[in-house]
């Protein structure tokens, strides 16, 4: 482990992130509302970073050393960030503002605020982009803004965008993270300008298209997208968030080939979608039924957004669900667990994993019933071999005990149940809402200190897939 | 005329054979003397022993007119036909591959020869038994959409103990040809007068968009085909998979001995059912449901293993079973042990080899049977102006089509020949 490598590359990550304040600084002293400076502060601290990492030689980091790379990138950003928080004095202790950065980035859309429309409007821009920073992935953002990075980026975009299987859109990593990020860029632009057509105010646009497309879930209001009362709102959210859910470099390629064909028959694509035309249906007929609604069409309405918003794990919310039937809110906690496409900006165990757990399970049933048949999980036209089969299994297990690990150490501390379990869920599957009191309408601001670290932790593990974070803890990663 | 074979394997040898026998000029090459020495001793044909990858060997061989290029390897295969194409100008080369890529149009084109690829016509046989369940075997004639099926009249059937004349109403109606009649072993093709019997084995030629009328006319008895089994694994079962596995509605089940083989296609073939165990496994088939199975296909690499789980199937219940064939001595016996459908690739080659063999002008041959060809010809000017009833036996023993045009319409006694038609003929091999 040579840490002077690794602090060259943390260093110059963080640098080229924190140019991200500067949209917010930007708008701060357009609105001259004072804060500029403060937006500055971040911004300094990087660069002194990296006047000192220029001084080390540029070496190829090694598989260890990128792991801890992308790692303390995601813990350590946040904290810059937490700083701002503080600077200009919306939030006053660390552990506040450390997870309402981490929140962000995480695209969790988790909050400790009860009521945001008092901040001042720089820093809420400044809070809708950490979700869209972070829902590109700090790699990626970073390498199709530097110039020169080197051969390290494989290393570091593989460990950020979790995928079945290796798959370069283009021969170079570094124009591979540009198409994504244009592909992302064009998805930001066009929903800005579809909300604007809508009648939302510009602000309101660009910070609730931010946290739309990085599948995040922050809003400027209080009432999230359910405050404007406005279905063609709602809808191009869905749209969006549906879009920012998919595999980013499927565009691409869907674009390369001129076909839409090619998109939609990607196996993720036909999962996502059947997932939620199943679960619409099913929503929209429990809330008919158990008189929640008595229109069809309003419960149609809100079954849509809430599937949408969970399936995809952003968390907005278009109307408080709290009062909905148990059997709904569980199948929103089970939607927010499967997750969306690999490569999105969605959290969840995602897709592909969810594809091949359904098909081994369906193979293991068949099984029983003909026990000398052999099967193989394929996905795609591509046939998983069995170490890639274990890998997706014990991804599994592993994720799902952390859910339920962090779950009784949140109960230990005297939370109810159901709180302590959602919110840990929420946490992991970036989600953001829970249930009971960290429900849609409900915060993360009553939890003590130590717990919101670490939930804040929590969604980090679940942001870099768990193993990543594991794998920095195990004695033999530090061995030479 | 003068052929020469290069490679003495199966196909090699029994087409070495039949053609000396028709008073061809034969020459037999192969580097492996052994193979050679008994057809030399029992027949008269020149026998070569060196490879035919050399320019010296192939130049024994310049006399030659017509190469018949059929090694073991595809890649063998192509590379002597270049040397004939290139070094020698060769014009007459027929190649046997069973690679895809190799048999398409672009490299056809290219290589300016004959490329014949044995494994997707024996699939497309296997296939059309899944299409057509009520035909023992089909002929498709492509360029004029006809269908000549095979089939056994049943003891009940609405064809049984029928005088052909009586199918005049049907005829009309419909519009068949019965072209020939298959009884105790013999052929014969079929006059106004003569009976259909229980047992017969009947060609019938039809167009292939009125096959359901046909199937209604006769009230043949049609099971559709839902399970089939495929036992065994060979390049023939790699071809036939991803075909067998993309039709709706009928569920595959793949058996092999061979561990990794199934778990390679399980992968590659999620629709298909993969078990591991030999075909001899009375327990594993039976409990995989074999006896309410429709088709079960022997592939395996071992003709032997083949014919005999074949049997083996046939006993256990399923209705119909096919066995892939590779020696044509087996040819006669088969279809008395109860295979249904012998797979036989040898036969669309040796076609090919007859089309570029015959001086009577043939634009297509097909072989119906071991001794019944189906053969496309044009019409010539003297012959124009004739009517069908009035044709002698020796120009074409029965007419079954005649394309005029862009249109093909079944023949009738009195339709008019004209220079220039394509009449496709079914003659009786002597």
């Amino acid at each position: 482990m040579r840490i002077q490598v690794v602090f060259r590359y943390v260093s110059i990550l963080l640098f080229v992130l924190s140019m991200s304040f500067l949209l917010p600084a930007l708008y701060s002293l357009w609105v001259a509302d004072g804060l500029f400076l403060k937006f500055l502060y971040p911004v300094a601290l990087a660069s002194s970073l990296l006047l000192l990492a220029v001084q080390i030689e540029a070496k190829e980091p090694t598989v260890k050393e990128a792991i801890l790379v992308v790692v303390l990138t995601w813990f350590l950003f946040p904290a810059l960030s937490a700083l701002l928080y503080m600077e200009t004095g919306v939030l006053s202790s660390f552990p506040d503002a450390y997870f309402e950065s981490v929140s962000g980035f995480t695209t969790t859309g988790a909050s400790v605020f009860s009521s945001v429309e008092w901040i001042p409007r720089s820093v809420l821009l400044w809070r809708s982009t950490t979700n869209w920073v972070g829902g590109i992935g700090f790699v990626v953002f970073s390498l199709s803004l530097l110039p020169a990075f080197g051969a390290g980026g494989t290393q570091l975009m593989r460990l950020e965008a979790s995928k079945a299987f290796e798959e370069r859109v283009l021969p170079k990593v570094k124009e591979t993270a540009r198409a994504i990020f244009i592909v992302y860029i064009l998805l930001t632009v066009s929903e800005i300008s579809l909300l604007v057509l809508a009648g939302m105010s510009f602000f309101d646009a660009v910070n609730h298209t931010f946290a739309t497309v990085a599948t995040g879930g922050f809003s400027t209001r209080d009432g999230s997208i359910g405050a404007f009362h406005s279905p063609v709102v709602e809808m191009i959210v869905v749209l969006f968030m549906l879009l920012g859910a998919m595999n980013l470099s499927l565009y691409y390629r869907a674009f390369k080939a001129r076909s839409l064909r090619l998109f939609f028959s990607y196996y993720e694509v036909k999962g996502l979608l059947g997932i939620v035309t199943f679960s619409t249906v099913f929503f929209t007929a429990v809330l008919l039924l158990s008189g929640v609604y008595s229109n069809p069409l309003t419960a149609l309405r809100f079954a849509v957004f809430q599937v949408a918003t969970s399936a995809t794990t952003a968390g907005f919310s278009s109307t408080d669900y709290t009062g909905w039937p148990p059997s709904v809110l569980a199948f929103i906690m089970f939607l927010s667990l499967i997750g969306a496409s690999s490569g999105s900006t969605a959290g969840g165990i995602k897709q592909f994993r969810f594809i091949v757990m359904m098909k081994t399970v369906y193979s293991e049933l068949k099984k029983t019933a003909h026990p000398r048949l052999v099967y193989r999980v394929s996905l795609g036209r591509k046939t998983l071999d069995l170490s890639l089969l274990n890998t997706v299994w014990a991804f599994i297990s592993v994720y799902f005990s952390t859910a339920v690990v962090f779950g009784v150490i949140v109960a230990i501390f005297g939370h109810d149940l159901v709180t302590s379990f959602s919110a840990s869920i929420a946490c992991i599957t970036s989600f953001g809402p829970g249930l009971a009191k960290v429900g849609p309408a409900g915060n993360f601001g009553f939890f003590c200190g130590f717990v919101k670290l670490l939930l804040s932790a929590e969604m980090i593990l679940g942001r870099l897939e768990v193993f990543a974070v594991f794998a920095v803890l195990l004695p033999s990663f530090w061995k030479e | 005329m003068k052929v020469c074979i290069i490679g003495a394997g199966v196909v090699g040898s029994y087409l070495a054979k039949r053609l000396s026998k028709e008073d061809h000029e034969i020459a037999v090459v192969d580097q492996d003397a052994s193979k050679t020495d008994q057809l030399a001793y029992a027949y008269d044909i020149m026998t070569v022993n060196c490879n035919a990858l050399s320019v010296n060997c192939l130049k024994n061989l310049e006399t030659f007119e017509l190469f018949v290029v059929v090694t073991d390897s595809d890649e063998k295969n192509i590379a002597i036909a270049t040397l004939l194409r290139s070094v020698f100008g060769k014009g007459r080369v027929i190649v046997r591959v069973s690679n895809k890529a190799f048999s398409s149009p672009p490299v056809k084109e290219f290589m300016g020869c004959e490329i014949v690829n044995i494994l997707s016509e024996t699939v497309q046989m296997v296939l059309s038994q899944i299409k057509y369940p009520f035909a023992l075997s089909t002929v498709r004639l492509e360029n004029e959409g006809i269908l000549i099926f095979k089939y056994l009249v049943g003891v009940d059937d609405f064809l049984a103990g029928k005088r052909i004349e009586e199918l005049r109403a049907v005829r009309e109606l419909v519009g068949f040809t019965i072209v020939a009649v298959e009884r105790e072993g013999g052929v014969l093709i079929p006059k106004g007068g003569n009976f259909i019997y229980p047992g017969d084995r009947v060609y019938i030629a039809v167009p292939e968009d009125r096959v359901r009328d046909i199937i209604d006319a006769f009230e043949l008895k049609v099971q559709p085909v839902k399970t089939v089994f495929v036992l065994g694994y060979s390049k023939f079962a790699e071809e036939l998979l991803p075909l067998l596995s993309d039709i709706k509605g009928v569920k595959v089940k793949f058996f092999s001995p061979n561990r990794a083989v199934c778990e390679e296609l399980s992968g590659r073939f999620p629709s298909v059912d993969v078990f591991h165990g030999e075909f001899t496994d009375v327990e594993l088939l039976r409990f995989e449901g074999i006896g309410a199975s429709d088709l079960a296909i022997s592939l395996s690499e071992d003709e032997e293993t083949n014919i005999l789980s074949s049997v083996l199937a046939k006993k256990l219940g399923a209705k119909k079973v096919c066995s892939l064939i590779i020696h044509p001595e087996y040819e006669n016996i088969v279809e008395s042990i109860g295979i249904d459908v012998p797979l036989i690739p040898r036969k669309l080659l040796a076609s090919k080899v007859y089309r570029q063999l015959s001086k009577k002008g043939f634009l297509e041959i097909f072989e119906l049977s071991e001794s019944l060809d189906v053969v496309e010809r044009v019409v010539s000017d003297e012959m124009s102006g004739k009517r069908v009833s009035e044709l002698k036996n020796d120009f074409c023993q029965l007419i079954v089509a005649i394309r005029r045009g862009d249109k093909t319409d079944l023949a009738k006694g009195d339709t008019v020949l004209m220079s220039g038609d394509t009449i496709v003929c079914i003659e009786k091999r002597q």
